[in-house]
């Protein structure tokens, strides 16, 4: 984890870049620091690997002061991803991607054995590409070799400035869905500095938007979305996307509640008969604690006709759940990517509020389409 | 055909000669260009880092001045500190390297992208190894054809350090004057060009195969 506290940079001239920042960027979360150009974000991701130095207040790193921690060895272990690619020309994709290995002294062997991993992450054959030249390789394939050279030593934290700016549409967009799953497996703390609001909302598990030097809002995108801070906030992420994320319904809104809702300890007769006053097919158990346990669907009770048994006796685990606050359409991609009939939804501290059904969601839908459309705004 | 036979029987009578006068000319220019790189190159590099503007306006005028001192002149003027022979004239030819030198190197590592430098710095490199694996491989084709351009310059200018008695292919072509002969004068001449060419083509190929482009 990584802490500023009071942090303030004022350059020789008096210039005051940032102005006391307090951020927490979280393990094993995308942060993204985002606002116009001159508001900060980059000199406050520098900071952390002290390509810029703060003039007050302190950093700390895991609870380590960095600024009692040697430059070099620091920048060693934090991955840094820049702007313009930055890939070493006259070195092959090899010694670029080996370039922080081999300054810590790794053996050849567990260099190449590491390339050669790297490579096939990204999708970038290693016998046909380790040797090229990075001219040699498209924007998009450099940039996915400049994000592997920032997790060859395999750093916890990875720095990343406006890393996928400079590219095409397209290739910026398959750069950004790759790292989302790329993040998954590899569950590093990501600071991503963008000016790019899509961008943000697609990548980040938390947003530190910034203005003048100052962190004006912090938090979920959805959470930004929301409740946008104040009129600069609006402004910035721009009417239509915050119109757009207004109009979309959330999942709380069609839930199935107290009804989709059955305790561990009932006998599955009574379950069975609350199915079917309800009309569901799926019902999530829940325990005293609002804690989720499992779910019990209509094939389970068709293959435990003993109407003795206890609901927890049959009841499945449940893989996937969605928060409150997350808009229908991301709940239905979630429904058809991993072919499941209905979605628990939790709130924030975790308590099960209730379940989204497919029947639901073709309620929802339905109304959405019987709106009538705004023509501007 | 008679001058061919004439001439290919002055080279059998004088090729010693000319052997001696050649290995000199080979001797002061390499010397010379030797020097000039063990100072001029790491000079470059010093002054390139160097945030101080003084210093670095300071050096570039002297060895602009070096550069702009006829060459016959600059021979004459280092014959009361040095006097005659071979000192002088290597002491003149290096200060002529210089500037070309100088000026590649400090321009090549200037030229290397800053956000490249930006990544090695954020990545941890250190300064040292910085300079050693990014910023010399980068600045290398200026470096190298600084030192092209400056050979095939020294080999020529060498000719001139036979007037204060150094030797060199000039003493073929200055004697050739003093005797009226033309085949010493064409020798001389000829050999300047062609040890010129050999040495720009034989760097040329180095520069091909050692720069990463």
């Amino acid at each position: 984890m990584i802490r500023l506290e009071g942090v303030q940079k004022v350059y020789e001239d008096g210039f005051k870049a940032l102005k006391n920042i307090n951020i927490e960027f979280k393990r094993g979360e995308i942060s993204v620091l985002i606002g116009p150009s001159g508001c900060g974000k980059t000199t406050t991701m520098k900071l952390l690997n002290r390509l810029i130095e703060h003039t007050e207040g302190k950093i700390y790193i895991d609870g380590k002061d960095i600024s009692s921690i040697d430059p070099i060895d620091l920048r060693r272990s934090i991955g840094y991803v820049i702007q313009h690619i930055g890939l070493f020309p006259h070195m092959s994709i090899k010694e670029n991607v080996a370039a922080v290995p081999k300054l810590l002294k790794w053996d050849a062997e567990r260099i190449e054995q590491r390339v050669t991993e790297l490579l096939n992450m990204v999708g970038l054959d290693p016998e046909t590409y380790k040797n090229r030249r990075p001219s040699e390789l498209s924007g998009g394939q450099q940039q996915r070799v400049g994000v592997i050279r920032a997790l060859a030593a395999e750093p916890s934290i990875i720095l990343m400035d406006e890393p996928f700016s400079a590219l095409d549409p397209i290739s910026r967009e398959q750069l950004q869905d790759e790292l989302v799953r790329l993040q998954k497996d590899i569950q590093k703390t990501i600071i991503f500095v963008t000016h790019d609001m899509d961008e943000a909302i697609k990548i980040a598990d938390r947003i530190i938007l910034m203005k003048d030097g100052e962190v004006v809002q912090q938090g979920t995108p959805e959470e930004i979305l929301q409740n946008p801070a104040n009129e600069f906030v609006e402004e910035f992420i721009g009417k239509d996307r915050l119109q757009n994320y207004k109009s979309m319904p959330m999942v709380e809104e069609f839930m199935e509640k107290r009804s989709a809702i059955v305790s561990p300890d009932m006998p599955l007769s009574k379950a069975m008969k609350q199915m079917e006053e309800n009309h569901l097919d799926t019902m999530i158990v829940v325990d005293g604690y609002r804690q989720v346990k499992g779910q019990l669907s209509i094939f389970q009770m068709f293959n435990n006709k003993d109407a003795n048994r206890l609901v927890v006796d049959v009841m499945k685990p449940v893989k996937y759940r969605v928060q409150t606050g997350t808009p229908l359409e991301d709940a239905l991609n979630l429904m058809s990517q991993h072919d499941v009939h209905a979605l628990p939804v939790i709130d924030k501290k975790l308590g099960c509020l209730g379940l989204i059904t497919k029947n639901r969601m073709i309620e929802a839908m339905a109304r959405i389409y019987s709106m009538p459309r705004k023509e501007g705004a | 055909m008679e001058w061919m036979t004439d001439y290919i029987q002055f080279l059998s009578e004088r090729y010693p000669d000319i052997l001696k006068y050649t290995v000199e000319h080979l001797y002061m220019s390499f010397v010379s260009v030797v020097l000039g790189i063990v100072i001029a190159i790491p000079l470059g590099i010093y002054l390139s880092k160097s945030e101080q503007k003084l210093v670095n306006s300071f050096v570039f005028t002297i060895v602009n001045i070096f550069q702009t001192i006829p060459t016959i002149a600059l021979l004459a003027i280092m014959i009361p500190f040095l006097g005659i022979g071979l000192k002088p004239a290597l002491v003149a030819l290096f200060l002529y390297s210089l500037l070309p030198l100088l000026r590649n190197t400090y321009t090549g590592i200037k030229s290397v992208d800053p956000k490249i430098i930006e990544a090695a710095r954020g990545m941890g490199y250190s300064s040292m190894q910085r300079l050693i694996r990014i910023e010399l491989p980068l600045a290398f084709p200026y470096i190298i054809s600084g030192i092209r351009v400056t050979t095939v310059y020294i080999i020529s200018w060498t000719t001139l350090a036979a007037v204060i008695g150094a030797g060199g292919l000039g003493g073929l072509i200055l004697s050739g004057l003093g005797f009226n002969s033309k085949p010493l004068i064409f020798t001389g001449t000829i050999m300047a060009i062609v040890i010129a060419v050999l040495a720009d083509q034989l760097i040329g190929r180095a520069e091909k195969r050692l720069s990463y482009k």
